[in-house]
This record gives C-alpha cells, sequence and structure tokens, in this order.
C-alpha cells in the first residue's frame, strides 16, 4: 500500500484543478499495483468540486468497487468524510444513469409524466 | 445641466464632461446628490434608506469600505464609471435604486420570510473579486481563499469551534466556484457582517447568466427536441436538486453538488438561505425550501446565507 499525504498537493481540498491532480496521483499508483492510503492529515477545507474531480471521477469511470476496492482516505475530518460521501454518491447514481445528458433533460420529462 | 451652488459648493444632477457620469446621474437616484467633483474624483453622498443588497454589495466593494446611510464617499472617475455600467445594468434589470422602486420587491420576500430586519445589511464592508483574474490565471489559489478569509472575518463564529466555521469557508468555495464554470460574469461580490438579530449575515452576487439563464442556454445547446419551457422558479427547485448541472459529466467529472450540499449545511447549522435569479427566488422556511416567482427579474445570481452566531460576541 502507497501512502499519499493530500497536503503535499494541497493544503486546502477545495479546487477542481487539485482534484485532478490527486486523482491522476491516486491513477498512476494503481496502475503499478498499489493500493492507495489516502491521507488528510493537515486539510481542514473541503468541496464537492475537489472531490468530484478525484473521488468522483474515478467512480464514474471505473466503478465505486474500483474506488471501494484501491483507495482508503485515513485522518480525514467529519466535513471531510460528508463531502467524500456526496461526491461519491453523487457519482454512482450518475454512473447508473447512462446517458449524463438525459440527466438534465429528465427534469423536464418528470413534469410531463406527472412526477 | 449642472448647476453649481457657490454657497453649499454642491452639485445637483447635471452635466459633467464624461457622458457616462451624467447618464448614471440621471438614471439613479441611488445618490442625492454629488457634493463636489475635484480633478479626477467625485464626491457623492448617499441618503440613508432602503437599497438593494444587490446593488449594495457591489457598490460597497467598489470602493472597498463603503458604509450607507448618510455617508460622503469620494469615489475616482474610474469608479464611477464602474458604477455607471453596475447601475444601468440593474436599473435595467429590475433591481432599482429609487427608493420606493417596486423592484425592492423582489428582495424584501427573501428578507421578511427570512426575517432579517432590513437595515441590518447596509452597514457593513464589502469584498469585490475579479472572476476573470481567476480565470486567467492571474488571482492565484491562494489569494482567493484568502479573500474568503476576509470575507468571514466579521462572522460571530467561534474558529475553535471547528465544524462549522470550516463548512462556512467550504461552502463560500462552493459558491465561488459556481460562479467561476457556470456564471460566466465579471466580478463576484459578496460581504459578511452581523445581524442586529445576533445571527451572521452573507450576501454573494455574480453578474453572470444567472441560474435559470445557464439552463436555458444548456438547453438550447441540446441537439435533441427542446423541453418544455419551464418557470425560472423551477429552474432554481431543479438546481437544488442533487447531481442536476448544466456541466454534467464534461471531462468524466460527475458534477451537480453546489447548492444541495450548501442547502444541507446551512440546515444542518440551523442557518436559512436564500437566493434572486432571473425571476425565481427561493428561500427557506423553517427548514422547508419555497420557491415563486418575483415580477421583475435580475441578471445574475444574488444569495443571503443567515447563519447562527456562536463563540464570541
Amino acid at each position: 500500500m502507497t501512502t499519499i499525504k493530500v497536503q503535499t498537493i494541497t493544503q486546502y481540498a477545495m479546487f477542481e484543478q487539485d482534484g485532478i491532480t490527486l486523482r491522476e496521483a491516486i491513477a498512476d499508483e494503481i496502475r503499478k499495483g498499489n493500493t492507495v492510503q489516502l491521507d488528510f492529515q493537515g486539510v481542514e477545507y473541503f468541496t464537492t468540486m475537489f472531490f468530484n474531480a478525484s473521488i468522483g471521477w474515478l467512480v464514474l469511470n471505473e466503478g465505486p468497487e474500483y474506488v471501494e476496492k484501491n483507495i482508503a482516505p485515513i485522518n480525514l475530518s467529519e466535513l471531510g468524510k460528508s463531502t467524500w460521501d456526496h461526491s461519491f454518491d453523487n457519482a454512482m447514481r450518475i454512473r447508473e444513469n447512462r446517458d449524463y445528458r438525459e440527466a438534465v433533460r429528465s427534469y423536464s420529462d418528470d413534469e410531463d409524466e406527472g412526477e | 445641466m449642472l448647476k453649481r451652488n457657490q454657497d453649499r459648493k454642491e452639485l445637483t444632477i447635471g452635466s459633467f464632461d464624461d457622458d457616462n457620469i451624467k447618464s448614471l446621474l440621471y438614471t439613479s437616484t441611488l445618490f442625492t446628490s454629488v457634493v463636489r467633483q475635484m480633478d479626477d474624483n467625485v464626491i457623492l453622498r448617499f441618503r440613508g434608506g432602503y437599497i438593494s443588497p444587490a446593488l449594495a454589495v457591489p457598490l460597497m466593494a467598489i470602493r472597498d469600505e463603503l458604509k450607507l446611510s448618510g455617508y460622503t464617499i469620494s469615489f475616482s472617475i474610474k469608479d464611477m464609471k464602474e458604477i455607471h455600467e453596475m447601475a444601468e445594468f440593474f436599473v435595467h434589470s429590475g433591481i432599482h435604486t429609487t427608493m420606493n422602486s417596486e423592484a425592492i420587491a423582489l428582495i424584501e420576500p427573501i428578507l421578511e420570510k427570512m426575517n432579517i430586519p432590513k437595515q441590518s445589511i447596509w452597514t457593513t464592508e464589502a469584498h469585490r473579486i475579479s472572476l476573470s483574474e481567476i480565470r486567467s490565471g492571474e488571482r492565484e489559489k491562494n489569494q482567493l481563499i484568502s479573500d474568503i478569509f476576509n470575507l468571514l472575518l466579521p462572522v460571530y463564529i467561534d474558529r475553535s469551534e471547528s465544524d462549522i466555521y470550516k463548512s462556512m469557508v467550504s461552502s463560500m468555495m462552493e459558491l465561488y466556484g459556481n460562479a467561476l464554470s457556470h456564471g460566466e460574469g465579471q466580478y463576484i461580490y459578496s460581504m459578511a457582517k452581523k445581524a442586529r438579530d445576533g445571527d451572521n449575515l452573507i450576501v454573494v452576487f455574480d453578474n453572470g447568466k444567472g441560474i435559470p439563464g445557464a439552463y436555458r442556454e444548456y438547453i438550447e445547446s441540446l441537439p435533441t427536441e427542446k423541453s418544455k419551457e419551464k418557470q425560472d422558479k423551477e429552474i432554481i427547485e431543479w438546481a437544488f436538486r442533487k447531481g442536476t448541472s448544466t456541466k454534467q459529466a464534461e471531462e468524466g467529472i460527475p458534477r451537480g453538488l453546489g447548492l444541495p450540499t450548501l442547502a444541507e449545511t446551512i440546515s444542518k447549522y440551523k442557518g436559512e438561505l436564500g437566493i434572486a435569479s432571473g425571476e425565481g427566488i427561493c428561500y427557506s422556511e423553517k427548514g422547508i425550501m419555497k420557491y415563486e416567482t418575483a415580477d421583475s427579474g435580475i441578471k445574475g445570481t444574488l444569495l443571503i446565507l443567515k447563519v447562527p452566531s456562536t463563540g464570541r460576541e
């Protein structure tokens, strides 16, 4: 198992670009055959943008099992865990809706179908 | 024409060398009078009273520390040009600057339903951040984070009570992120202060496309048959659903959590929120979001958060 200290990438887990950087670091380790421990020590602020671009992308494109099997967060605050869970669940829901764009249009159809 | 009262050294609305400034003064009654023009500065006296926070926030931000209500403030000509643009935008959008403007009704329902005393917003500092600078990379991430910390300085939340303060910082970043990626506006304006009832007030405004505007633009871009026309309040309700985003799955990134997460955070800490965008208004009432149609609309998105104070007085 390899440990990635998130603080070496960013002190604030808030920006999409930092999420992309983290995701690439994770994917790189997994490609080498390693599982990854994400150490959030010292990271206190979180946004869904960051987790969407990192964990969310992996859930959407590789599947939730890929993340659950290969990635484990540690030293993640309650705020961080809550944000992580939001992104994970959201990505899983979107993955289950195969036509992503229809997720937007389906709102209009919901009305027409009387939902 | 401008008449200079030599005795009082006061200028009433009239002519200036710069047509834009003249036009601003004719179309706006926000300013009681122009007190003096000296070189490249114009001094305005603001009459105390009721001004839409949507206009108050950017006006204060332009000057950095403008306190409304009876103040005489000096603006540079450059400032006045920006104020002119802003006033024109608000006048034509329906958020007027007149004392008895019907457009104030757009904000009043939010304030009333959130039990926010109307006067509580008007004396504070405001911040303006250039979204263009963030997009171009001129404004670095750390500066933006500092901006958020500075915004929340007046907020009465004990920093040692980590969860609520860090949640608010994170929530502000979610809002700024939304404005950056969806709004396509030039600036984001914000302010935070303690309201008279003791709660914290945070107001954020971006002059972008607005939630209904971004949604309609996205629907128009779809190659398939267009959906039935939606009212702005319905579009705002849609935006509060998890997983809904006009940029869903772009570059493989799942989106659609900004507003729902904000609503959950505010509800968790027993706060309230209200949004005005286009002709749609939404506000929280006893933890339940309500959606209404305003009589007139605004371009952009205005958001008001009310968060209970904790810790220090």
